[in-house]
């Protein structure tokens, strides 16, 4: 039997509620989402949390809509429904193309974007996808709430802004026009973790790029981003040679691990590849080329 | 007396019809009798501390600390139980092979990681888990061997008092002149195909509850294909006598192969259940399951093979070296050994050797997995005969099937030592490349190629024939009894695992008594009920436990006729079946349907019988020999490595075809499971002996969506046994993985790579393809 430590459970019926427990419990709790990582974690006696905090209950945190001139997501929307959102699909085609290779249906019912953003693993897509798009984090204390910009909130592996007695409550991506994005993940097995992914974003202004994002998962990447990277290809022309120099140097600037997963020169490799392929078909969507 | 009236129509025959599954109904609605679900709440739960080091001396148990726990009852160490083993696990192999002793609970030293060290009987599963924790155990950590290279160097000894790692080396068949044979051949090529490790992960992990039951006996319930077997073996192990247990396995959750292994836990369990007289129960983690139920495959074939400029075979020599893990497990030895009789596969062959070694090493012990020894063979041959024909530059179908034996060949001897029943191998070959589309792909992939696409196209296949039933020695019981209310009960000492074996065997006995499927009960794994079986393996469940209950039914039908002839005072040749019953010819108003003739004996109205019933024990007098052809076609990414399978075709010729839909149904689990030996799974150790692959996120079973529409097509020949059937179980495992390997190499030819090796996972693809491209430029 896969069994975790004893541990207590609370179920938080609101947000204050939960910030309240959090900061009774102390720092042996865990607020549990999903549970897609927390569990396996948990059972594998890898994580021994003394008291799991459960927002499943809380409201208002399941939210996908227009704030704005910005994307709002509750922290506690689950992967299949940003799958299923054509809201999210219309501006941000990425979200799209990510889920459809997160995990698996089962893993997708349960697992929400504020836990995934979180755990902060560092194969993390959604983490990848949100550093390519940018925007901002809201977390809540007892305090009030504060804004946390995309790009400062994680930390390092498994380490994000989120403080003890905090709580993710939204993540916020702003709507822009004339962009397009896309994700291209390689995995093992449909639903595994990426062996290597990126997501890239593009905003055009005719045949020229204005803006640019990249995110990679799985490599290595400080923040999930390569800064240069996106700095090479604002004002060039959007041409596959652009892609390329962009590319080169998410594959020269990441630093991946052998691990199971495969080694570094791979990895490596693929950052390149995944990066022109990310870009090349953001383009395409942000042209209208491709849906 | 019950009274069914003759209804005169004709009826529809069973064998053939795509039955559904008797099985399903209590699977799907909760009433489930996997092991899992029979705990009583008064069971103890047997939790067992495992070695967490590949190679090590113990130098102490401390059990104190889980002693010292309320919902602790018993705790013990290897050391504390060395007493009650009566005699290690039963193992076969070659005479002069080394057999060292394994142990339920290891007591000096450590030979795998998960090897039992430590057990608790607690009074909930939760708190056995918890209570290993204060176990304290003091290694003296020796160096791991976790690999055939490094056990063949000798340095460091797997078993000391051994002297060596090698378990055996066994000198085989010779057959032919192979000197002569690559002397006339134009290429002689040496290559190796190395298999890789897997596991046969069953849905249901390994599982065992037992119980002491009415009469002084034990009730023994576990998640096995061999429940006899695991009788005998409980009764060896403990000293006991074979009747003081009652082993019962129900609606076994996959098996696999490696669930023809008597374990540590079936053990530990009785003994302790016997030592504290109350139930104990063990349900492994998937994580335990991993480490601890036997590997398979991992065998390594050294291959040399000749052919001549017209596509003839000429001469095949092999040497086949195996990991046998840690101890030398019951079958261990036999997969290696079956390559002898095997390798030469579906050919004709000028020449042919055979050597076999087995090692040890700091693993886990290996044994039978879904083929057991028949894919290793097929794949290194298949491999080969590719390898060849793209040297000699000629299409690998046309080698193939220049070396074929023709239809009229049969009964065919082959150089292995076997005489082939029947077959037609070119058109199992034709079938499959019509199915696919041969010369189209050739022509997609030559147009790839001339555009510098970077999606590549292979296309490959594997011819097998298979070898099934297991043979002589291997007979299986079936009995048959009919009660006057008209139901039918057929016993078998076979051991399904899921396979729908009960349906099959129902279709055959509906069929010669002409009832209807639902007058008939089927039962399997209970030693108490059923007197003796040898289980369900080798692809033997028709052709020989099948074979087995035809004759106990024909059996059952002599019996009735007798009877039925002195009821109606007629002549028993006057009396045919129809109806559930026995008529005589031409006279329909004396029907007496099988329930009525039942109750007459029962009665005592026919003398010198005993109830309306009988035992048939068949024994095959030879195997049966499936054969087919595979084929695939990959489109490979040549940028990230990723293998995307267009297309997979299976032409199986399994026999005459009880159950189309079951058929197809092991045709597409064993395709399945042969595609994932392809592309996604592999056992990892690291060099510490560790199993990197002990979860399901790291060791990749593939789900549907990774696996192409299967397109499964039979042929049909006649297996050498009444039912006419031949075996379909292991021919996925068999045909797939060769497939799957030659489309992967065909594909990726052009950039000089010659192999790549099992899983072809995106980084393997791509590493092949970068040095291949690296050798290619000098
Ligand atoms: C088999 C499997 C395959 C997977 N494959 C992938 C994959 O391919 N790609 C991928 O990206 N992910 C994958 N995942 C992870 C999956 O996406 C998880 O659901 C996700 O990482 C965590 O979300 P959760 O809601 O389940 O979080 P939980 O497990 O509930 O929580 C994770 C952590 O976040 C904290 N937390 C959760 N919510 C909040 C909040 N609102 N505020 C503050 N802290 C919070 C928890 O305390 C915990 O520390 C996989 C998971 C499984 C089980």
């Amino acid at each position: 039997m896969q069994v975790p430590e004893t541990f207590d459970y609370e179920r938080a019926s609101n947000i204050d509620d939960a910030i309240a427990l959090l900061e009774r419990h102390g720092d042996e709790a865990r607020l549990i989402a999903g549970g897609h990582s927390l569990l396996p974690m948990m059972k594998l006696r890898l994580a021994f949390p003394e008291v799991l905090i459960d927002i499943n209950d809380v409201p208002d945190l399941d939210h996908i809509r227009i704030d704005g001139d910005e994307i709002a997501i509750g922290a506690m929307v689950r992967h299949a429904a940003i799958l299923d959102s054509a809201l999210l699909a219309e501006h941000y085609p990425i979200f799209r193309d990510a889920e459809r290779v997160i995990a698996d249906p089962l893993v997708r019912n349960r697992g929400t974007i504020g836990g995934s953003f979180c755990q902060a693993d560092p194969a993390e897509d959604l983490s990848a996808v949100g550093a390519a798009l940018g925007g901002s984090v809201v977390v809540r204390s007892s305090s009030g709430s504060r804004t946390v910009p995309m790009r400062e909130f994680h930390e390092g592996p498994y380490e994000t802004k989120v403080g003890d007695a905090e709580i993710l409550t939204e993540v916020r991506f702003p709507i822009r026009n004339a962009t397009g994005s896309a994700y291209e993940k390689v995995e093992r097995r449909v639903g595994d973790w990426a062996v290597a992914a990126a997501g890239a974003f593009v905003q055009l202004d005719g045949d020229m790029i204005a803006d640019a994002g990249i995110g990679l998962a799985a490599v290595g990447a400080d923040h999930f981003i390569v800064p240069d990277a996106e700095a090479a290809l604002r004002g060039k022309p959007a041409i596959r040679e652009s892609f390329e120099e962009a590319a080169q140097l998410c594959h020269d600037q990441c630093s991946p691990v052998t691990d199971q997963r495969g080694p570094e020169d791979y990895k490596r490799h693929l950052a390149r590849e995944l990066v022109l392929r990310a870009l090349t078909r953001a383009t395409a969507r942000a042209r209208g080329e491709e849906s | 007396m019950v009274m069914t009236g003759p209804s005169g129509g004709g009826r529809t025959a069973h064998i053939g019809r795509a039955a559904h599954r008797a099985e399903d109904a209590h699977l799907v609605t909760g009433h489930s009798r996997a092991v899992g679900n029979l705990v009583s709440a008064a069971s103890l739960h047997l939790g067992v501390l495992r070695s967490p080091m590949a190679h090590a001396t113990i130098d102490g148990v401390d059990l104190s600390g889980a002693l010292a726990l309320p919902e602790v009852v018993a705790a013990f160490s290897g050391a504390d139980l060395a007493s009650t083993w009566v005699q290690p696990l039963p193992v076969s192999g070659p005479d002069d092979a080394h057999r060292p002793p394994q142990w339920p609970v290891a007591a000096d030293r450590v030979r795998f990681v998960g090897e039992p060290v430590a057990v608790v009987a607690a009074t909930s599963a939760a708190a056995a888990v918890d209570a290993l924790e204060h176990i304290d155990v003091d290694y003296g950590p020796l160096p791991a061997v976790p690999s055939v290279d490094q056990a063949l160097e000798d340095r460091d000894l797997v078993h000391e008092d051994l002297g060596t790692n090698v378990v055996f080396r066994f000198q085989g068949q010779r057959s032919g002149d192979l000197d002569a044979a690559f002397d006339t051949s134009n290429v002689v090529l040496s290559r190796r195909y190395q298999q890789s490790r897997v596991m046969g992960v069953a849905l249901e992990p390994r599982t065992v509850v037992a119980e002491p039951g009415s009469g002084g006996q034990l009730v023994i319930r576990t998640s096995t294909q061999v429940p006899h077997r695991i009788r005998s073996h409980v009764a060896l192990m403990l000293g006991r006598d074979e009747s003081s247990f009652d082993v019962i396995a129900m609606d076994v959750g996959g098996g696999f192969g490696p669930k023809l292994d008597c374990y540590a836990e079936e053990i530990l369990c009785t003994e302790l259940a016997l030592r504290l007289e109350r139930p104990v129960t063990f349900v492994a983690t998937r994580t335990e399951d991993l480490q601890t139920t036997s590997h398979g495959r991992g065998l390594r074939y050294d291959i040399t093979i000749g052919g001549r400029t017209d596509g003839t075979l000429t001469g095949l020599q092999v040497q086949v070296t195996g990991d046998c893990g840690a101890y030398l497990s019951r079958v261990g030895a036999n997969i290696l050994l079956n390559g002898n009789a095997v390798t030469p596969g579906c050919y004709r062959w000028e020449a042919y050797g055979f050597d076999a070694t087995g090692v040890f090493t700091t693993t886990v012990p290996t044994a039978a997995y879904r083929g057991a020894g028949r894919p290793e063979a097929a794949y290194a041959v298949e491999r080969a005969i590719n390898d060849l024909a793209h040297a000699l530059g000629l299409d690998p179908a046309d080698v193939r099937r220049r070396n074929f034996p023709a239809p009229d060949e049969f009964p065919f001897a082959s150089i292995g030592g076997m005489t082939f029943d029947s077959g037609d191998y070119a058109s199992g070959l034709d079938t499959a490349l019509d199915a696919v589309d041969y010369p189209t792909w050739r022509e997609a992939q030559a147009a790839r190629l001339a555009a510098g696409d970077h999606r590549r196209l292979g296309i490959g296949m594997a011819s097998y024939v298979d070898r099934c039933g297991t043979g002589p020695g291997m007979s299986e019981f079936g009995a048959v009894h009919i009660d006057p209310s008209g139901q039918v009960r057929v016993t078998s000492g076979l051991g399904p695992t899921g396979q729908g074996t009960g349906t099959t065997l129902a279709q055959i006995v509906a069929d010669r008594l002409q009832v209807d499927m639902d007058a008939i009960e089927v039962v399997f794994g209970d030693t108490t009920r059923i007197p003796r079986g040898k289980g369900t393996f080798g692809s033997r469940s028709v052709s020989v436990g099948g074979v087995a209950v035809a004759g106990a039914v024909d059996r059952v039908i002599a019996a009735a006729r007798r009877a039925a002839a002195m009821l109606l005072e007629a002549n028993e040749e006057d009396l045919d079946v129809a109806d559930g019953g026995l008529v005589v010819r031409g006279d329909p108003g004396t029907h007496l349907s099988f329930a009525d003739i039942a109750a007459a004996v029962e009665n005592r109205e026919v003398d010198d019988m005993d109830g309306l019933q009988a035992v048939h024990d068949h024994e095959p007098d030879g195997f049966t020999f499936p054969f087919g052809t595979h084929a695939a076609v990959v489109e490979i990414d040549t940028e990230t490595g990723r293998v995307d399978l267009l297309r997979f075709v299976a032409v199986d010729d399994s026999g005459v075809i009880i159950n189309p839909a079951l058929l197809q149904g092991q045709v597409h689990g064993g395709v399945a499971q042969g595609i994932a030996q392809a592309l996604y799974e592999g056992v990892v150790h690291d060099d510490n002996g560790n199993l990197l692959t002990s979860s399901l996120i790291d060791y990749l079973v593939p789900t549907a969506p990774d696996l192409p529409h299967l397109e499964t097509l039979t042929t049909t020949s006649h297996g050498d046994n009444p039912l006419g059937t031949k075996g379909v179980g292991e021919s996925g495992t068999i045909g797939a993985p060769p497939a799957v390997v030659n489309a992967v190499v065909d594909a990726l030819r052009g950039f000089g790579v010659q192999d790549v090796q099992m899983p072809c996972s995106p980084q393997r693809v791509w590493q092949a393809i970068r040095d291949g491209q690296q050798a290619t430029r000098g």
